[in-house]
C-alpha cells in the first residue's frame, strides 16, 4: 500500500466568529444615530460626502460601547495567545450606517492586525461580509471546482445577521453586498494592533 | 460565548520520500541531457534547467510521473480539485553557488519538486506567504505559529517529493556545497485546459 503524503498547512486567512447577546441594542442604536445626526450639525473637516454614515464611536460615552470594548478586549487577548501574538490594542471603533441600496467596496484595514464587526441591527438581504482571496490562487484555481473547500475557493461569504461578531486579519480584503431591504443596516467595526508611535 | 476559528485560502504542502525510482540511472541521464539540451534560463541563477523533458525520453522520469500523477490524483480529491494532468515537467542542475529566485507557476494549479541527488547543504526550498500580512504582522512575535510565520522551509534531500499550489512563490536557496544538486520540477495543470 502506498503512503500517503504527509499535508501541512500554511499561511491560512482565519476568521473568528462568535456571538455577543449581553449587549443593549437598541441603547447602542440610539447612540450611533445621536453620532450621525451630530455629524450631519457639525461635518468633521474633510470628510467626504459618502452614500453611507461611517461615525466614530466614543468608548467612554456610551456603556454599552465599553461593554462591547471590553468583550472584544478579551476575545483579542485569547486570539493572540493562539495565534503567538503579544497583546493587542483598540485602534479605533466606529458604526456604519447602510441605508438601502448600499454597499461597501473592497478593502482591508491597514494597519492593523486585526478587525472586525459587530452587527447592530442587521439581517439577510442587507448586505454580506465577502472575503476575497489574494494570495494569487484567484487567478490559477479553475473556474469550476468539484467540491467547494477552503483550499480551491476564491472568496467566502459571512451573512450580517444581529448580535454576530467575526474577526478577521487587517489585511484580509472585504467588501459588502448591496442592502437590498427597505430599511438601514447598522455594524460596528474595529480594528486592534500594537501600540502606535 | 466561545469563539469558532475557521481557516481559510490555505497553502498545502505535501511531501514525502520514495523509493520508485532508479536515482543513480536518473543522474546519468541527467547529465547526459545537460550535454544535449541547452536547457533555458528562467528563475536558475547560473544553474541549468533542461527543456521540457517528454514523454517515452527517460524510463526513470516516466517512472516518476507515474507516481506523481498518482499522488496529484490523491491531493486533488483532498482539497476538492478536478482531475488534473502533466502539463510538464524538467531537469534542474543546481551546481555550487547557484540558487533559483522567487517564482510561482501560474497556469498550473499544482507543481512539485523530485530531490534526484541533494542535500540540506545544496540549497533548500523556500516558501513565502504572499497576502501581504508580512507589511502588518510585526517581526518579533511571541511565537511562530500558522498564523504568524511567513515563510515555510523545506529541506531539499535526495528522494524527497514535494507538491505545492502552483500560485505559492518560493525560491532555492544557494548551494553551499562542492558538487551539484539534481532535481526534477513538474507542472499540473487542469485536464484538457
Amino acid at each position: 500500500m502506498v503512503k500517503k503524503m504527509r499535508d501541512e498547512v500554511w499561511f491560512p486567512q482565519v476568521i473568528w466568529n462568535s456571538t455577543i447577546e449581553d449587549l443593549d441594542n437598541d441603547n447602542l442604536k440610539s447612540y450611533v444615530y445621536e453620532k450621525v445626526e451630530e455629524e450631519k450639525i457639525n461635518p468633521p473637516l474633510g470628510k467626504p460626502n459618502l452614500p453611507w454614515h461611517s461615525v466614530d464611536l466614543i468608548v467612554e460615552e456610551n456603556v454599552e460601547v465599553k461593554k462591547l470594548v471590553d468583550i472584544l478586549n478579551e476575545k483579542m487577548y485569547i486570539i493572540c495567545e493562539d495565534v503567538g501574538l503579544h497583546p493587542v490594542q483598540l485602534y479605533d471603533i466606529w458604526a456604519n450606517v447602510n441605508p438601502p441600496g448600499v454597499g461597501n467596496q473592497l478593502h482591508a484595514h491597514i494597519p492593523a492586525i486585526f478587525s472586525g464587526v459587530y452587527y447592530l441591527d442587521a439581517e439577510q438581504g442587507q448586505g454580506d461580509i465577502v472575503f476575497e482571496r489574494d494570495d494569487g490562487g484567484q487567478t490559477c484555481l479553475p473556474a469550476l471546482v468539484k467540491e467547494p473547500s477552503p483550499f480551491n475557493q476564491k472568496l467566502i461569504t459571512y451573512k450580517s445577521e444581529t448580535d454576530l461578531c467575526y474577526i478577521f486579519p487587517g489585511w484580509f480584503k472585504h467588501r459588502v453586498t448591496e442592502n437590498t431591504s427597505n430599511k438601514d443596516r447598522l455594524s460596528i467595526s474595529f480594528n486592534y494592533g500594537f501600540k502606535r508611535g | 460565548m466561545a469563539m469558532h476559528t475557521e481557516l481559510w485560502f490555505p497553502s498545502v504542502v505535501w511531501s514525502s520520500v520514495i523509493h520508485v525510482v532508479d536515482n543513480t540511472e536518473l543522474k546519468k541521464w541527467a547529465y547526459e541531457r545537460k550535454r544535449k539540451d541547452r536547457g533555458r534560463a528562467l528563475t536558475n541563477f547560473a544553474g541549468y534547467q533542461s527543456n521540457d523533458i517528454l514523454s517515452g525520453e527517460c524510463e526513470q522520469i516516466d517512472k516518476l510521473v507515474e507516481h506523481v500523477s498518482s499522488e496529484i490524483k490523491s491531493c486533488a480529491k483532498q482539497v476538492g480539485l478536478p482531475v488534473l494532468e502533466i502539463q510538464n515537467i524538467w531537469l534542474n542542475i543546481n551546481p555550487p553557488g547557484s540558487y533559483n529566485n522567487l517564482h510561482d507557476h501560474v497556469g498550473s494549479i499544482l507543481s512539485g519538486v523530485y530531490y534526484v541527488d541533494a542535500s540540506e547543504k545544496q540549497g533548500n526550498i523556500q516558501f513565502e506567504r504572499s497576502d501581504g500580512a508580512n507589511y502588518f504582522l510585526p517581526e518579533v512575535v511571541e511565537k511562530v505559529t500558522y498564523f504568524t510565520s511567513g515563510r515555510a522551509t523545506y529541506a531539499s534531500k535526495s528522494q524527497a517529493l514535494y507538491i505545492f499550489p502552483s500560485w505559492l512563490k518560493h525560491s532555492v536557496q544557494g548551494n553551499q556545497s562542492n558538487t551539484d544538486r539534481i532535481s526534477v520540477s513538474f507542472n499540473y495543470g487542469e485536464k484538457n485546459a
